[in-house]
């Protein structure tokens, strides 16, 4: 009875082993041909709050998954052969919870090789959590907190430049204004700040560099606000009482509109007024007309920076896209894309230990972003130049800083009406 | 002193603002004991169509409450009639649940039709300001101001001076006894719903004109909505509207010794405060002073 039992426990086992065997290479390893696709996923806010930018993303992914696709593929060295890409994309509802729940299903259940990130601080860090636990090697174009990168993730990767360096940028060209005789000097400054990692970075490299040049910077107005705000006018009463010639705040895209609604009602005046990397964004120019005039931003990437890339990449857009405008949130996300892609081809296969080295080690020199250049520092993140622009009357925006890519003088001191 | 006067007229600005989106809910509330939390799915709409009249057809903002009016007091009766009246005899929180779905429903339709992109309304109006004693105001706020108290004598006129206004009352006092001095009760919760609704969307059309707005608008509102209502009683217009001043010149003259940030905070200690301390809030004071 005894041995009977152990034999069919041995054919059950056998039987089992046999079935395993069949049923384990869904996928195919580096011993066979490879796998018949990559498989990248992606959370995106396509609906919510952030659901236009979302929606920038899901289309600039597309994109670069399209073009990718066209040339047959990713080419991994492993496989002597390039090998398509499925891009899988989720709705996030800009929900941070369920976007890390989304993240774990493209890592649990559709075994991602690579994830792409979403959009918005928030949700990027959000999100990170997955990619660090389950080691799967993860690239957005959508968060720039440092906080982000500071905490020790290996896996993650961002290709937008922190705010801090945005802050810094426009710091730089501050202080070009100010030589020209175009700016007080120092430039007593209100600076008012969305109250999450993405404001507290503005103000923090606006304070350091205060700290480092008093002679061109006095903070009088330090104060922060809640995102998704809706009444600042009390706010703007404490910028009003003081003595600041520059309004400088840091603003979502809704909050950037109304505050710049208010502050014109409310009769404010400065020399020099910026939202950070909020200004030339079509809503805004459709929701507040001539009162975007003389509005300054620094910005990850601009369709006039005058480069064959950026200009290959305008005609690809237009090209495919020719209701959605080219803005910063079209271009990162396209690049985000291209750095895996280019990062898988480098490491020769869809190995994920592999893909992170080569992100870690990439430096892609051929790219739309401002200086040209893709390359991480040791927590992930990317630093690289901001493009400061000034929105002009009649709609137009010109590059005011670095003077390489600049196609416009600035108007400064702002006029007043 | 000329800080302090611009505080004080930016408050009472606020307060007409804070008051007008209220008053639909404490309508509903006095009248239905329903708490409409579908309110800032209806301030939204109200935004909308606002915007899509003026986007489509060149209809100026401010002739819009001529159709959002009766068009949301007909949404109003058709809700209270196919929803709120199977439930309103049950638990609270069934009526609370079904309004909290029908927001999340309005949220959802506004994501299709309209998408979620920032929407706002620019016209020379919107932009226009005026100095009153060397204090730079804007005229879209002294207008929601005004509509905020004309709406307020109205409401008052109609539910003192007239038949239906003092029948609506009776429901709120007591029901039943309504019921048998003849009222035609279920009548008078959709109609009170009605206006509930209307009034509601009365304001997001208001506030189109000072904000931008999107399918998600509205939450935040919601929430003052609620302070002010508690602040005010729960059945009183005009409770209601010192309940909007008295919240209003808090944050007003509060923000100018604590950060912005904690704007909501005081709107939220105040509720708190007033629920302990005084549960049946403004109205309630007041009736108690008069009794003595």
């Amino acid at each position: 009875m005894k041995t009977s039992t152990r034999h069919l426990a041995a054919a059950l086992c056998a039987a089992a082993f046999s079935l395993c065997a069949v049923a384990a290479p869904l996928r195919p390893t580096a011993a066979d041909n490879g796998p018949d696709e990559i498989v990248v996923g992606a959370a995106l806010p396509l609906t919510g709050e952030e659901s236009r930018i979302g929606g920038f993303y899901k289309a600039a992914y597309e994109l670069a998954v399209k073009e990718i696709n066209d040339l047959g593929g990713v080419e991994l060295r492993v496989y002597h052969r390039k090998i398509p890409v499925k891009l899988i994309i989720y709705d996030d509802k800009t929900d941070p919870a369920t976007s890390r729940n989304l993240y774990e299903r493209l890592a649990v259940q559709d075994h991602v090789d690579a994830f792409l990130g979403g959009y918005s601080t928030e949700l990027v860090q959000a999100q990170t959590v997955v990619p660090q636990a389950h080691q799967i090697p993860y690239v957005n174009g959508g968060g720039a907190a440092t906080e982000i990168y500071h905490r020790g993730f290996k896996t993650v990767f961002g290709v937008l430049s922190s705010i801090e360096n945005l802050a810094y940028s426009e710091c730089d060209f501050i202080e070009q204004m100010q030589a020209q005789g175009k700016l007080p000097k120092p430039l007593k400054m209100a600076v008012v700040w969305e109250n999450t990692s993405h404001g507290k970075d503005f103000v923090a490299g606006l304070s350091a560099r205060t700290k480092q040049k008093p002679q061109n910077y006095k903070i009088v107005l330090n104060e922060a606000f809640d995102l998704h705000g809706k009444d600042f006018t009390p706010l703007l009463q404490k910028v009003k009482a003081t003595d600041a010639n520059a309004f400088m705040s840091d603003a979502h895209l809704d909050d950037y509109i109304t505050m710049q609604r208010q502050y014109r009602q409310a009769g404010l005046h400065h020399a020099y007024v910026t939202y950070g990397a909020r200004g030339p964004e079509k809503a805004a120019r459709d929701a507040l007309g001539d009162s975007v005039n003389y509005i300054f931003a620094a910005t990850w990437w601009n369709s006039q920076i005058p480069n064959a890339a950026v200009r290959a990449f305008d005609d690809k857009w237009a090209k495919a896209y020719p209701k959605i405008p080219q803005e910063w949130y079209a271009a990162l996300p396209y690049e985000t894309a291209r750095t895996l892609f280019i990062a898988m081809t480098e490491a020769g296969s869809v190995d994920k230990v592999k893909v992170t080295e080569a992100l870690r080690h990439i430096d892609i020199r051929d790219t739309i972003i401002p200086g040209g250049h893709i390359r991480f520092e040791a927590d992930g993140q990317m630093v690289a130049p901001f493009v400061v622009t000034e929105n002009l009357p009649g709609g137009k925006v010109v590059i005011v800083y670095p003077k390489s890519e600049s196609t416009g003088s600035a108007v400064l001191p702002v006029p007043s009406n | 002193m000329q800080d302090t006067l611009a505080t004080l007229i930016s408050a009472l600005l606020a307060a007409g603002l804070y008051a007008t989106m209220s008053y639909g809910l404490a309508l509903i509330y006095g009248v239905l004991k329903v708490i409409n939390l579908a309110n800032a799915g209806v301030l939204m709409l109200g935004a909308y169509v606002t915007w899509w009249m003026w986007d489509a057809f060149h209809v100026d903002p401010l002739l819009a409450p001529i159709v959002v009016l009766p068009l949301f007091f007909l949404f109003g009766i058709v809700l209270e009639r196919v929803a709120v009246r199977r439930v309103i005899e049950q638990e609270p929180i069934v009526s609370l649940l079904l309004l909290f779905g029908v927001w999340l429903i309005l949220q959802n339709i506004a994501y299709a039709i309209w998408t979620g992109d920032t929407r706002s309304i620019e016209t020379p109006f919107i932009e226009s300001t005026f100095k009153l004693g060397g204090i730079q105001l804007a005229w879209p706020r002294v207008y929601v101001f005004v509509a905020g108290a004309l709406t307020l004598a109205v409401l008052q006129l109609f539910l003192t001076k007239t038949q239906f206004g003092r029948a609506i009352r009776a429901v709120s006092q007591d029901r039943e006894a309504a019921r048998l001095a003849g009222i035609d009760v279920e009548r008078i919760y959709a109609v009170a719903f009605g206006i509930g609704i209307a009034l509601s969307a009365f304001a997001g059309s208001l506030l189109s004109l000072l904000f931008p707005f999107g399918p998600d608008f509205g939450q935040a509102l919601q929430l003052k909505s609620f302070c002010i209502v508690v602040l005010g009683g729960l059945d009183s217009f005009v409770g209601v509207a010192f309940g909007a001043i008295l919240l209003s010149l808090a944050e007003a003259f509060g923000l100018r010794y604590m950060a912005a940030s904690l704007q909501n905070l005081i709107s939220f200690v105040l509720l708190v405060v007033v629920l302990i301390a005084f549960p049946k809030g403004i109205a309630g004071i007041i009736r108690s002073l008069r009794r003595v």
